[in-house]
């Protein structure tokens, strides 16, 4: 028997729809949903194209942010000059 | 002075490289960034008497780096910016490459759009972020802290970070549209998408 696709078990949650699973999109990123929230949210994903495209978009934005920003020229024998200024202290 | 305790240098090190990336995303100037980081190690040899063995020594140092630039804020009596929170718009970017048209150019339109975007553009719209939401979001992306982490270094509750994270998450994304209309990027994506 092929059921409804916004069908489901009395006694399960009541899978999302779009708006929560956008409503949860900032947590999602944060890795601050409840193991609950997270399976609905990927649930939901799974069977809607539209809401996967933008977490999806949302997550490469952060991820390649946080790759170019990790990527910052640090200048030469900055540490060795951080480590001078430490004994240099010390000494005084 | 005394000698610094065993250890200080040691726990210090390691981070020195990502705490100039956190220091330039915060200053955008590299001389004050090392200056920054300069202070910030000083201060914390001066009071590592007063940190406790086995407690986390990374939030501890951030928490005397992101202090010293408020410091340095203070002298220059810079004033932050007022923003509009109540009216950020969510998935602001995934809206306006839509309206490119790159999704159905691209699978990957974030990518399409950042990769075009080097670290400097990047630093630059962090610069532009309210104060708060600059300190919070170079501590999320730059050393990838977590929100307990990121509580900790601020002083401040979490769900003061959970909100500084998002709108600065938010905010970010329009700051980088300006910069990538402002320097062509956006003209050549709408060429791409259009060709």
């Amino acid at each position: 028997m092929k059921l409804p696709s916004r069908w489901h078990w009395p006694w399960s949650p009541r899978p999302y729809e779009c708006a929560d699973a956008l409503a949860r999109l900032d947590d999602y990123l944060d890795r601050r949903l409840t193991p609950k929230e997270q399976r609905l949210v990927e649930g939901h994903l799974a069977v809607c194209t539209a809401c996967t495209s933008k977490y999806r978009f949302e997550t490469t934005f952060v991820s390649e942010l946080r790759g170019k920003l990790t990527r910052i020229d640090v200048p030469p024998r900055f540490a060795d000059r951080v480590q001078e200024a430490l004994r240099r202290a010390q000494a005084t | 002075m005394t000698a610094a305790p065993t250890g200080f240098e040691a726990e210090l090190v390691p981070l020195l490289d990502r705490a100039y990336g956190l220091a330039y995303s915060l200053t955008h100037d590299r001389a004050n960034a090392e200056d920054l980081v300069q202070e910030a190690a000083l201060l914390a040899l001066r009071a590592f008497a007063q940190f406790q063995p086995g407690t986390n020594f990374k939030a501890w140092f951030y928490k005397i780096l992101v202090n010293a630039f408020y410091g340095q804020l203070r002298k220059q009596r810079r004033q932050g910016e007022t923003v509009d929170l109540e009216t950020l718009p969510s998935l602001y970017l995934y809206g306006k490459t839509a309206e490119l048209g790159l999704q159905d150019h691209t699978d990957d339109p974030a990518s399409a759009l950042l990769s075009r975007l080097d670290a400097e553009s990047i630093v630059a719209a962090l610069e532009a972020l309210p104060e708060e939401y600059r300190v919070a979001c170079s501590l999320y992306f730059i050393q990838d802290f977590s929100y307990e982490d990121i509580a900790q270094t601020l002083a401040v509750p979490l769900g003061t970070v959970r909100s500084r994270i998002h709108r600065g998450r938010k905010l970010l994304q329009q700051r980088l549209w300006a910069i990538a209309e402002e320097r062509g990027i956006v003209r050549q994506l709408k060429a791409q998408a259009t060709a």
